[in-house]
């Protein structure tokens, strides 16, 4: 999902890679220490994470920070 | 955002309660109580300007001090009920990043906003008395409406700004009363 912010748009992969390690939003935020709906609007695209977030969040699915966040739309998989 | 005390544990509590952030989640419903308190508070400014208090010594005025006293009472439940919806009640250590740049904005809104309000306010008040003839007086009727309704938007208008602009919250998958 993007985020725009002054023009500048933050496609993420948190959703999809929640869902693939069948972690919840609550279980996510309580790892990071955020609200879970802040979990929620990132997945949205509704909220672009801090630089420190980002990391963090990278940090927990252990995936380099690219992986989970990136300035092109990701491409999608399947139809 | 780690509660530091028992008194933090409780505003959490009942700021996050399931139950309150299923009735706030909605931008509708946020949205409409913004509109009840602005529509309270207009309401009471003109009420305040009639003298109630000598209309009430001299036997009269009694339903209009109801009517004000009711506004008075609706308007603090609605402030509070809005503080919670917006987390306007939790102090800053117990917000995340993202609610603390959302409460920063707000803040900032409303410093813009009140500064605004209060030039239009000392512009109209004060310049045409100073710049008129000695028989131009300011209304004093007026001054106690004004003050109400200066004082009323500057203690609500961050929380007005965050219950109007915050999108719907995202609901809690593990909550099973909330899955869609």
């Amino acid at each position: 999902m993007p985020t725009e912010s002054r023009g500048e748009t933050v496609h993420n992969r948190i959703a999809m890679l929640r869902a693939e390690r069948g972690v919840s939003r609550r279980q996510l935020a309580e790892a990071l220490g955020v609200h879970y709906q802040t979990v929620g609007y990132l997945e949205r695209g509704e909220y672009s994470p801090s630089l420190h977030l980002a990391l963090r969040i990278a940090g927990f699915f252990e995936v380099p920070v690219e992986v989970v966040f990136s300035t092109e739309p990701f491409p999608r998989i399947g139809r | 955002m780690e509660p530091q005390n028992a008194s933090d544990q409780a505003r959490l509590r009942q700021t996050e309660s399931p139950r309150l952030r299923r009735m706030w989640g909605s931008r509708a419903r946020r949205r409409s109580s913004v509109i009840l308190y602005l529509a309270l508070v207009l309401a009471g400014a003109p009420l305040l300007s009639g003298g109630i208090v000598v209309d009430v010594t001299e036997g009269r005025g009694i339903a209009a001090l109801g009517a004000l006293l009711t506004i008075f009472v609706a308007v603090a439940v609605l402030s509070t009920r809005l503080s919670r919806a917006t987390r306007m009640s939790l102090p800053h250590r117990l917000l995340d990043e993202r609610q603390r740049a959302e409460r920063d904005t707000a803040h900032r809104v409303a410093h813009t906003t009140m500064g605004v309000l209060l030039t239009v306010v000392f512009v109209g008040a004060v310049y045409p008395v100073t710049f008129s003839p000695p028989e131009v007086v300011f209304p004093s009727w007026l001054v106690a409406p004004m003050l109400w309704t200066l004082m009323m938007v500057h203690v609500s208008l961050p929380a007005c700004y965050l219950a109007w602009t915050q999108p719907d919250e995202p609901f809690d998958d593990e909550d099973p009363d909330e899955l869609p």
